[in-house]
């Protein structure tokens, strides 16, 4: 298929006629070329899909791994996902910038995915053994600076690990702010609640690692 | 002058304050109670230490990865899957057209 291919899977029939939606909206948050990528989505231009898939392709299957532990899952969560994104495209109104919203989506997907999924598969989820062989050897005590403690690959895998056994709710909102670095209003967005709930969702799933920081230290 | 605030006011602000969430008066007014109370500086490098161990054993593909590549293949794999239920689309509406002519 070309690049100016059409496809005309966003668009919605009414009155007898195929309209496009990506009408008159508020794009607050989005900025023009976005904006105009959006537009072209919506009126079925497989290259903007293309494009709209390259740029967000990476930051869909990070958060699904995360939040997922599976890369298989992740992989095929990707693909739920940005097929939600083009049936759905039409409706988003530029209420939060483009990359939150798909954050938002990928959350819901993964939110209905491991509720059975990891009463199911908790055997196949990235294992210690795994973030050994990804990272190496364990480093020794001694490795750590003296006047400065960094961050061991020991205590990301017993940190990861604690963080696995949160409600997810929790550690969606840790990963969103440690890994993809969203602000606190762009996480309240994606997890579809107030910022008041996100500090305090921030704040109990530190204190839960903090206890298991100061296990590994005693 | 910088006001003075307590180790109880620090510790509600001290994870907006590590994730640079405060007001310019309440991050100012943070950093001089840490300045002073290494109870509360100890959190901060916990809260920091945490981040740090989260981003270290962060499992996100690197570019030169084989999984990156994998990673790409989602973009095909979606557009076919676009196609595909465009297609399914077309025969649904096709099958309907002929459904009318019965009903004709």
């Amino acid at each position: 298929m070309g690049s100016r291919t059409v496809l005309n899977f966003m668009q919605t029939p009414i009155s007898g006629g195929l309209v496009k939606n990506a009408g008159a909206v508020a794009w607050s948050e989005v900025d023009t070329q976005e904006a105009a990528l959006i537009a072209r989505c919506n009126t079925g231009d497989e290259a903007a899909c293309a494009d709209l898939v390259s740029i967000h392709q990476r930051m869909v299957y990070s958060l699904a791994l995360h939040l997922l532990g599976d890369r298989d899952e992740a992989l095929d969560l990707s693909q739920e996902v940005f097929l939600r994104v083009f049936r759905t495209l039409s409706s988003f109104r530029g209420q939060s910038a483009l990359r939150t919203w798909i954050y938002r989506i990928v959350i819901n997907q993964a939110r209905n995915r491991q509720r059975w999924w990891r009463r199911r598969h908790r055997s196949s989820q990235v294992s210690l053994d795994d973030h050994l062989q990804q990272f190496g050897d364990v480093e020794s005590k001694t490795d750590v600076l003296p006047d400065r403690q960094l961050a061991s690959k020991e205590t990301s895998v017993r940190i990861w690990q604690a963080l696995d056994r949160l409600p997810f709710d929790q550690r969606t909102a840790l990963i969103l702010r440690e890994v993809d670095g969203l602000r606190y209003d762009e996480i309240a967005f994606s997890l579809g609640v107030a910022v008041g709930t996100v500090k305090s969702r921030l704040t109990r799933a530190r204190q839960t690692l903090r206890a298991e920081l100061l296990g590994l230290r005693t | 002058m910088i006001p003075y605030v307590g180790c109880e006011y620090a510790r509600e602000h001290l994870d907006a304050f590590v994730d640079g969430e405060l007001s310019v008066d309440e991050q100012v007014a943070v950093e001089s109670h840490l300045r002073w109370c290494r109870t509360c500086a100890a959190r901060v490098e916990d809260v920091q230490l945490i981040g740090d161990s989260i981003r270290l054993g962060s499992l996100a593909p690197r570019a030169d990865d084989e999984e990156a590549q994998t990673v790409r293949h989602v973009h095909s794999s979606v557009l076919i899957r676009v196609r595909a239920e465009e297609e399914l689309s077309f025969g649904a509406r096709f099958r309907d057209m002929f459904t009318d002519m019965r009903l004709l």
